[in-house]
């Protein structure tokens, strides 16, 4: 599920142009930045703020910030590390805020419905989006926004623990805290549909 | 270990979140206790059913439009910064471009004008502090040597820069006597005492003040004719 982490040596030397290369101005370089990690971000918005076209504002936030600060980025530190604190923050601003609450909890609006109809494939993938923001958003639903971005960055995202801790400011012991009763409620909102 | 850490600890059991300490703690603790066995058992099929949740991907559609518009207010983004540095970056830069390039020139040109004023300034007081020892030394008819001579020759055309007419008569005048004072031993003749006699104003001359005019003055007209009576008195010497 994390692409990124499976990036080998030559990716990363790959990456480390790319990088060298935006840096100079370069956007086409950018592009490629961009579509290397975009599914990532997406997925990682998507998961926190359960709404297709908030996820994609936060994708877009998070690269227009990565692109404004490039020329700050340390070329020893990983970028990803970087990009996913970024992402991180936007969309856990966006999910603390609720905003757009109300399409959020409706997330399936008209002209959703118009847009997807005109294509086949894009009507699958958008029932298969709202299907999943509703199980995601059922499941945390009983969770504080702290312990439901760490359940969504561990659980869903497979975020290694340090990195949740730098993205999100907090110790490593309350990461594993807000994980531990994370899964613990849902553990026990899952379990009468088991017996 | 307690059932109640245990259970906690049951909760982090993903690779990277209990030490291997802790881990091996919990492993002995579940070996000896069913319940908490029997917990992690339940927990177990309860992940079962998250799993096809933790699977599925959301659906990123329309990628390629996404990252058109990324790049769209990238573009945006840079031209609003650009004409952000044409207008008020280059103003400010150029501005102060120019004034270091001002102040640059205003140094080099101070600079210059001080050398060659130093150097000038230098090489004067260096002549005068010469003809001043010269002329003292034609009271006691020592003067200019070789040395001292080429110096002022070398300086000659800066003074008669100064004051052409003047300075040029009486320097060479003055050389010229002194020279043949000195070439003729005749420092401390009886014929000394009367030239010296002769040429009071000559004698006294100190050139403490440097080369002013009354100087000047002197060394031109009483300096030629010292010459002459010098000149005669070698001729009659040698005769």
């Amino acid at each position: 599920m994390r692409t990124s982490n499976s990036t080998s040596v030559d990716d990363r030397a790959k990456e480390t142009l790319l990088i060298t290369r935006c840096q100079a101005g370069d956007t086409n370089a950018f592009r490629q930045l961009v579509e290397r990690h975009q599914q990532y971000v997406f997925a990682l918005a998507f998961r926190v703020v359960c709404d297709e076209d908030d996820a994609k504002d936060i994708v877009q936030e998070t690269f227009i910030r990565v692109w404004g600060s490039m020329h700050t980025f340390d070329r020893n530190r990983k970028f990803t590390t970087w990009l996913f604190r970024i992402a991180v923050n936007l969309a856990y601003d966006r999910m603390r805020r609720g905003r757009r609450k109300n399409r959020l909890f409706a997330s399936w609006s008209a002209a959703d419905e118009r847009s997807a109809t005109a294509n086949g494939n894009d009507l699958e993938s958008a029932v298969a989006n709202r299907d999943l923001a509703g199980k995601i958003k059922s499941l945390t639903a009983g969770l504080s926004p702290k312990q439901r971005i760490v359940f969504i960055l561990r659980d869903l995202q497979e975020m290694p623990m340090d990195e949740i801790a730098d993205s999100l400011g907090m110790s490593m012991s309350s990461v594993k805290a807000n994980l531990c009763y994370a899964r613990r409620k849902i553990r026990r909102e899952l379990e009468p549909m088991t017996e | 270990m307690r059932c109640a850490k245990a259970e906690r600890l049951l909760y982090l059991m993903r690779p990277g979140e209990l030490d291997d300490a802790t881990r091996e703690r919990l492993a002995r603790h579940l070996a000896g206790c069913p319940r908490c066995t029997e917990l992690l058992a339940r927990m177990n099929a309860t992940q079962k059913d998250l799993d096809p949740l933790l699977r599925a991907l959301p659906v990123n559609r329309d990628a390629a439009a996404l990252t058109s518009a990324i790049m769209e207010r990238i573009r945006q983004a840079n031209v609003t910064r650009s004409r952000v540095r044409m207008w008020l970056i280059p103003a400010g830069l150029r501005i102060r471009r120019i004034m270091v390039s001002s102040y640059a020139a205003a140094w080099i040109i101070a600079g210059a004008f001080f050398l060659m004023t130093y150097q000038d300034a230098r090489r004067l007081d260096a002549l005068e502090s010469r003809l001043a020892h010269s002329a003292a030394d034609v009271g006691s008819v020592h003067v200019l040597g070789p040395d001292q001579l080429s110096t002022v020759e070398r300086i000659v055309p800066r003074l008669i820069r100064m004051n052409p007419a003047q300075t040029e008569a009486a320097l060479f005048d003055f050389k010229s006597a002194a020279s043949i004072v000195q070439s003729s031993s005749l420092g401390s003749t009886p014929e000394m005492e009367r030239l010296r006699a002769k040429y009071p104003r000559l004698w006294s001359l100190t050139l403490d003040h440097g080369l002013d005019d009354s100087t000047r003055t002197i060394l031109a007209t009483e300096g030629r004719a010292f010459l002459k009576d010098v000149q005669d008195l070698v001729n009659l010497g040698e005769r």
